[in-house]
């Protein structure tokens, strides 16, 4: 335990982390002020009382018709992807019905402007917050392992007594030294947007609201109700966003230390983390071009597309899933896979031939 | 007792020592080779920051890779090259490395301050180590290698940037330590290990040369360093080793096979035998 607190103190001594979360706060505060419009309407409407109402949309909602879109043949090339959308498409209607039982649609949320709301708190203030904290773990990691080999310290450090183990103390220190950078971002950066916002009257609004809807640009631009697997008020579903949000910041966690314990250079590890992240994202646009479906749909089983789409998450997410809450078993097999890798390479690394 | 037994160390296609067979006990051992021939190597596998490819290296009969953390308690290493945490001042740079080689707390804060006052910095044990000078700097390399008072100190080029005064300083505390440890060092300063070490140990070709006491080392050129005024003609087969000033004028050393009555013969030194064994490298 002292072995890691002492890597944590190194770690929390370094300024250039502090500078970089107060880069990625005035950021955060600058996306509090955008949407001037859609903030002061929130706020009359908190202020006023008004609850305007929705109208019944899932009664005669048909999940079949929504889903031919997604699963003709024009636009996935394979009969056994064709027949998962399908299935995922039907097994859809389940979850209409019970929001039409529980009259989700009427929901009044925040009226005309709810997609603009759902916008500025999902869409831009939770993905700023992940992507920061992604990029934020991938410096961090890289910097407790390479320390060492940048400062030529490494040969005093893995001769000492306690070795090669101190692996492991420095994957502890940058989970410790990540958790309280990130959680002083996200905290900080919600409890100034909340202090902007207003949302005191919208969280209880069922997140299905008629008034909620999501524009799909996968394909052509168009525009489909926000229907959720299952009846979310606006703070079960900001809660378990988070709390899917968190399960990727420790997947991602487990793979930059995976990264910077397998190889050599610090640039290497940074370039290798980069495509990890970014790849995906150009697979998303080029694959369905070039009409490649079983890659395709590969690609959307990345950490990537996942917090690509986390404005959608725990809905159908039309061409991004191809059943039910594929987005959060994603998280939970990186993580599997993550914490054996770690496992893995950390054998691997006290075992290696060479080192300093 | 630490063994090396039958160690090759090959990196792809180039084989960095070749069948080294040694064995340490207490006292110095003087590490003698030019660049390249292997010594670091040595040196880092000694250390387990490499492992051989072949051969074990051993301490009382056990493989080192098996005792893992009792084997680097141990053991006080000083690499040849090494950096530091320019924002640490010697004292918490001490303090790192006591924890890290699992020293309690009031025991390494006393140890700290003897060995300080040991190297000389006790005067700037608390300034940052980005001001200090190279010999600074290795001589907090040296306090850190000899922090848990090791039973082996395994110390690479330990007198490199250290000047006169501080290396005659180095040379006093190993010899002071030696008695009851293994000391290996390895240095091209031929006349620090001239004075101190019990036994060298020459590498040739990747392999072990000699592994003898000063005296044995030394005695093979017996009767073969002459010296000269420097500009008479050498008519016998010889090999020149350096210039020296003597009170009658330069003179040449050099070492030949063959008598020749007009140079004088001298006892060799080290430093003779360096020149004659790696002289065809030079």
């Amino acid at each position: 335990m002292i072995y890691c607190l002492l890597e944590v103190k190194k770690l929390l001594q370094e300024k250039l982390f502090l500078v970089f979360i107060f880069l990625c706060l005035c950021l955060n505060i600058g996306l509090c002020f955008c949407n001037q419009g859609t903030r002061s309407e929130v706020n009359r409407m908190a202020e006023n009382g008004i609850c305007p109402q929705g109208e019944k949309i899932y009664d005669t909602l048909d999940s079949r018709a929504l889903g031919s879109f997604y699963y003709n043949e024009r636009y996935i090339s394979s009969s056994v992807l064709n027949q998962w959308m399908k299935a995922k498409y039907e097994s859809l209607q389940q979850s209409i019905e019970l929001l039409d039982e529980q009259n989700a649609d009427l929901s009044p949320f925040a009226g005309e402007i709810t997609a603009s709301v759902h916008q500025a708190l999902f869409a831009y203030q939770l993905k700023a917050l992940l992507l920061e904290c992604i990029v934020f773990i991938s410096l961090l990691s890289l910097k407790t392992y390479f320390v060492e080999q940048q400062m030529k310290t490494d040969a005093f450090i893995y001769s000492s007594r306690r070795g090669r183990k101190i692996a492991r103390d420095k994957l502890w220190a940058s989970g410790i030294a990540c958790f309280i950078y990130c959680f002083a971002l996200i905290v900080i950066s919600l409890t100034i947007f909340f202090a902007r916002w207003n949302f005191q009257n919208l969280w209880n609004s069922n997140m299905a609201s008629s008034f909620n809807y999501v524009i799909d640009s996968s394909d052509s631009i168009w525009r489909k109700p926000f229907i959720t697997w299952t009846s979310f008020t606006l703070k079960e579903y900001f809660i378990c966003s988070l709390l899917l949000m968190a399960g990727i910041i420790v997947a991602w966690w487990l793979l930059t230390n995976m990264i910077s314990l397998l190889v050599r250079n610090s640039v290497a590890g940074g370039l290798i983390l980069v495509a990890i992240l970014c790849l995906p994202f150009f697979g998303l646009i080029l694959l369905p071009k070039l009409q490649l479906a079983w890659p395709y749909y590969l690609d959307t089983l990345t950490l990537s597309t996942v917090m690509y789409c986390n404005q959608w998450w725990f809905t159908d997410m039309g061409n991004y899933t191809l059943f039910a809450y594929q987005e959060v078993w994603v998280v939970i097999v990186h993580l599997l896979l993550m914490m054996i890798g770690i496992w893995v390479v950390l054998r691997y690394f006290e075992r290696r031939k060479e080192l300093a | 007792m630490l063994s090396v037994n039958h160690v090759t160390k090959k990196y792809n296609h180039f084989t960095a020592l070749e069948d080294i067979t040694l064995e340490f006990q207490n006292g110095v051992y003087g590490l003698l080779a030019p660049n390249g021939e292997g010594k670091t190597t040595l040196m880092k596998m000694l250390a387990t920051l490499s492992f051989p490819t072949k051969g074990e290296i051993t301490w009382n009969g056990t493989n080192i890779t098996d005792l893992d953390e009792e084997y680097r308690d141990l053991l006080g290493y000083l690499p040849q090259k090494f950096g530091y945490y320019r924002n640490y001042s010697p004292r918490q740079f001490l303090q790192y490395m006591a924890t890290l080689k699992g020293l309690e707390h009031t025991y390494a804060n006393g140890r700290i301050q003897e060995l300080l006052e040991k190297v000389a910095l006790s005067d700037v044990s608390d300034k940052k180590m980005r001001k200090f000078s190279g010999g600074m700097l290795q001589r907090v390399g040296i306090a850190q290698a000899l922090l848990n008072d090791p039973r082996m100190l395994i110390l690479d080029e330990p007198t490199a940037g250290l000047d006169p005064k501080e290396r005659v300083r180095f040379r006093n505390i190993i010899r002071d330590l030696s008695d009851d440890r293994i000391v290996i060092l390895s240095t091209h300063i031929v006349s620090d290990i001239e004075t101190i070490a019990d036994k060298i140990i020459m590498l040739k070709d990747h392999k072990v040369f000699c592994c003898e006491s000063l005296d044995q080392v030394c005695g093979q050129l017996e009767g073969k360093i002459f010296e000269i005024p420097i500009g008479t003609s050498i008519p016998v087969k010889h090999t020149v080793l350096c210039e020296c000033q003597k009170p009658q004028g330069t003179m040449v050393r050099f070492f030949s096979e063959e008598k020749y009555d007009k140079a004088t013969a001298v006892a060799p030194n080290l430093e003779d035998v360096f020149l004659t064994v790696y002289g065809d490298e030079r």
